[in-house]
């Protein structure tokens, strides 16, 4: 025997020591589903402070002046620090630390995550990274409002809001993230590799955990990047180093800076910032086309394209980096390059919107509010992509670049898309992870509140774009070629920001009511194959699996198999156990 | 071409009795592995890391106000002693873990112990002979604002510190666990050892970059690019 152990996970019965106080089942512990609804519940604890700080934003750009309490200076930190803990905070730890730990083992058919202790370290440094990001709301200065890409010089400057305590928090947190997601990363892309049960193959996977394995690489190859670029920031800033600090004369007077090259932050951040946009991406795409294929009864369109698009998009994303910086005064000609790429980046991106909407065609569409949201999410990904696509030509991107044209195309790709794939999720993914549905009736008060409010606020957005409407200013003032009717638009989207805002608040109404009373489900109430539905108990208790784990003789998408009895066939059930409908030859018998 | 055997499979077309391996483990191995696995990403990690800033220093390198540590004579790094001495050091660290894993192996408890303790006090004596050079540097003028090359110095030096400091925590944690007669986990002393010629790699990669002249730093950011 050599220095491995050589026994096979499957074989080994249950013998993982539960846990019996109430600390470790709940706070100190190392399930993989406790941990995963810690994670969600403090992302979307910290999701709501970046929502609220938009309303803020809003209430500015619709009635300028009008709130005492909001500056220039709060204005620009509210920016600041709605798109980072949006991006970051939210939408990666709700989509990989939530969903991929919730998921990865119960779809693969694994106990729990390979180290569970790093698991659960992996939450309590993310919230420590939470935390020290909140304290910059407290501190000296407040928050940093460098905006959410930090560039430098005037990130640090004296001028900027937040220069001091503020951006150095937002720096500090932004490196302790990096080691919570790097210690989550390294469990996940493990567990997916070594802990998948028996016939679990990579192509017998759930498209799930295709996006997220392939987003949790990213992130692990792509936050490195983010964590040299804050590093050298705060050696820049604490002890006067100018790796991205040039000379400058602030009133008068030389810095003590010479150099420094702050287009090579911005090289920096975006080669970690695009990787981001699918890792948010990846997972959304892998959860959306599971919802699908199971609320519409059919097996997912071209699954193999959809693996090899999701592999060709992680691997394309790192080569497009420099589309958001084409008004940076970078070399112009890395401009066509970086267009080629973008441009490139859409075919396997359009293939997998094509795949959706082939799995659709002549499905049995069961309407429920998981498939509204996905639904909903095909039509603000197509939309906002399409714009993405105007955007990465040089130029159509240079006029507009500075505009709301731009806050409109990303915020329906980056915001609304994601977010809509995620309530698909939790609507879809709740009675498992509770026992008990949501409710449907305030389901579809949510979805079309959202979806008819978001695109009320965005659509017009990018009318404010091509009037030349800028971004980022706090007020517009009088100018020659910005008509008055701007103002009244932005007034109307701010009405329906704060409208889909109080939206939200039936979502949350409706998972405290239906925890406390909401019509119980049973163990599969959608009739889904893939492995997470075939749990013992729901929800599923410690280990996930009772004494032995699962087999799996199929994929996940067995479903309105011909000539079956029932419409979809369980990952773990053998052949042999199918049972057909009699053909009619047999019938004549 | 195993993964294009597994990336090319149809599995709406196969339904299987018998169990389907895609030679990827699929559950068939214990904890073991899976360390190895988790090690090999972390190391494409910190890869990265290094890569990145390596990238940086080399476009920084071509700017007006860089001056090379090494090339003339008063320039701290044309003598390169100080930092031969500290390579001795990790390589004395890096070939007594190894040594301790091949005594552990053949089940050698006590000469594996006395690895583990003369690798963490080689490891402990490069930590400080590093800190020495700095004091070396502050006190020669070439401070960490002084130049961009010098800040470089002093980042770089202090990122392969802080991962060696990883390493010295792994470290006292075998030795601990040794010395308490606690039941050995070879695998640990393999990724101990695996990450401390990792570390020692990438210090003579960075003694390499640290100690070129200006003319190389012009050659290898032409050839890159920049």
């Amino acid at each position: 025997m050599n220095e491995f152990s050589q026994v096979a996970i499957a074989d080994q019965a249950d013998e993982s020591p539960h846990p019996k106080t109430f600390i470790t089942k709940y706070i100190w512990s190392q399930d993989h589903k406790v941990i995963a609804i810690q994670y969600a519940v403090t992302a979307i604890g910290v999701g709501l402070v970046a929502l609220v700080l938009s309303g803020l934003m809003r209430l500015q750009l619709g009635y300028p002046d009008q709130f005492s309490f909001i500056d220039p200076a709060n204005y620009l930190q509210f920016v600041t620090m709605h798109g980072m803990i949006m991006v970051i905070y939210l939408l990666t730890a709700l989509l990989l630390g939530g969903f991929g730990n919730y998921l990865i083992p119960l779809m693969i058919g694994a106990r729990d995550m390979v180290f569970p202790y790093l698991n659960m370290l992996s939450y309590w440094t993310y919230l420590l990274a939470v935390l020290v990001l909140m304290a910059s709301f407290f501190v000296a200065g407040g928050p940093t409002g460098a905006g959410w890409t930090l560039y430098p010089p005037q990130a640090i400057l004296e001028g900027t809001p937040g220069e001091h305590g503020g951006i150095l928090l937002m720096l500090i947190s932004l490196a302790i993230f990096i080691v919570a997601f790097t210690m989550g990363g390294l469990n996940y892309v493990t567990t997916i590799l070594q802990a998948r049960t028996k016939g679990m193959t990579l192509m017998r996977m759930p498209l799930t955990v295709w996006g997220i394995f392939i987003a949790t690489i990213l992130g692990l190859l792509a936050f490195p990047a983010l964590l040299v670029s804050a590093i050298m920031m705060i050696f820049d800033k604490v002890l006067g180093t100018s790796f991205f600090m040039p000379a400058i004369l602030p009133l008068g007077g030389a810095m003590e800076h010479s150099g420094g090259s702050p287009i090579l932050f911005q090289h920096l951040f975006w080669f970690f910032g695009h990787p981001e946009v699918y890792i948010v991406a990846l997972p959304a795409f892998g959860m959306v086309s599971d919802v699908i294929a199971v609320h519409a009864r059919k097996n997912i369109f071209g699954y193999r394209m959809m693996v090899w698009a999701i592999v060709a998009i992680g691997g394309l994303s790192f080569i497009v980096w420099a589309h958001h910086m084409y008004v940076s005064g970078m070399n112009p000609y890395f401009g066509f390059f970086f267009a080629t790429t973008t441009l490139i980046i859409a075919v396997p991106t359009a293939l997998k919107v094509y795949n959706w909407l082939l799995t659709l065609w002549q499905g049995n569409i069961r309407l429920t509010v998981p498939m509204l949201f996905a639904i909903g999410f095909i039509f603000t990904f197509t939309h906002g992509g399409l714009t993405g696509l105007l955007l990465g030509n040089v130029v159509v991107d240079l006029p507009l670049s500075d505009t709301f044209f731009v806050v409109a195309h990303f915020h329906m790709v980056m915001g609304v898309s994601p977010i809509m794939v995620l309530y698909a999720a939790i609507y879809h993914w709740f009675p498992k992870v509770t026992g008990r549905f949501l409710s449907h009736r305030l389901g579809i008060l949510h979805f079309w509140g959202t979806f008819l409010g978001t695109y009320a606020i965005y659509l017009p957005m990018h009318y404010l774009g091509f009037l030349g409407v800028p971004r980022r200013y706090y007020a517009m003032g009088k100018s020659g070629f910005i008509p008055d009717s701007a103002a009244s638009l932005n007034e109307g989207i701010t009405i329906c920001a704060i409208v889909v805002a109080l939206v939200q608040l039936i979502f949350i109404f409706n998972v405290v009511k239906s925890l406390m009373s909401g019509k119980r489900a049973g163990p599969n109430p959608w009739g889904a194959a893939s492995l997470e539905w075939q749990t013992d108990s729901t929800p599923p208790g410690h280990g996930n699996w009772g004494i032995r784990l699962p087999q799996v003789y199929r994929w996940a998408y067995d479903y309105s198999v011909p000539n079956v009895k029932d419409d979809f066939i369980p990952q773990n059930v053998a052949p042999d156990a199918v049972i057909y409908l009699p053909t009619t030859k047999d019938s004549k018998k | 071409m195993n993964w294009l055997k597994n990336i090319t499979q149809k599995p709406w077309e196969e339904v299987s009795p018998e169990v389907a391996d895609d030679g990827l483990a699929a559950g068939r191995l214990g904890g073991d592995e899976n360390k190895l696995t988790a090690f090999k990403f972390f190391m494409a990690v910190v890869t990265v890391i290094f890569f990145l800033f390596t990238i940086t220093f080399l476009q920084r390198s071509q700017s007006y106000d860089f001056q090379a540590l090494a090339g003339e004579l008063w320039l701290p790094f044309s003598d390169t002693s100080l930092l031969w001495r500290s390579t001795a050091l990790l390589i004395g660290a890096s070939c007594s873990i190894q040594f301790g894993f091949w005594q552990a192996k053949n089940e050698h408890a006590r000469i594996f112990l006395a690895s583990l303790l003369f690798t963490i006090l080689f490891t402990f004596a490069f930590v400080f002979s590093q800190l020495d050079i700095w004091q070396h540097m502050q006190v020669t003028g070439f401070g960490l604002t002084r130049n961009p090359a010098n800040s470089y110095f002093y980042l770089f030096t202090t990122m392969h510190g802080l991962h060696l400091l990883v390493g010295i925590y792994v470290l006292l944690t075998v030795t601990f666990r040794a010395l308490l007669g606690q039941s050995l986990n070879l695998v640990n002393v393999r990724l101990t050892a695996y990450y401390l010629h990792f570390m020692l790699g990438i210090w003579l990669f960075l003694f390499y970059l640290l100690t070129r002249d200006a003319e190389a730093f012009k050659t290898i950011a032409a050839f890159c690019g920049f």
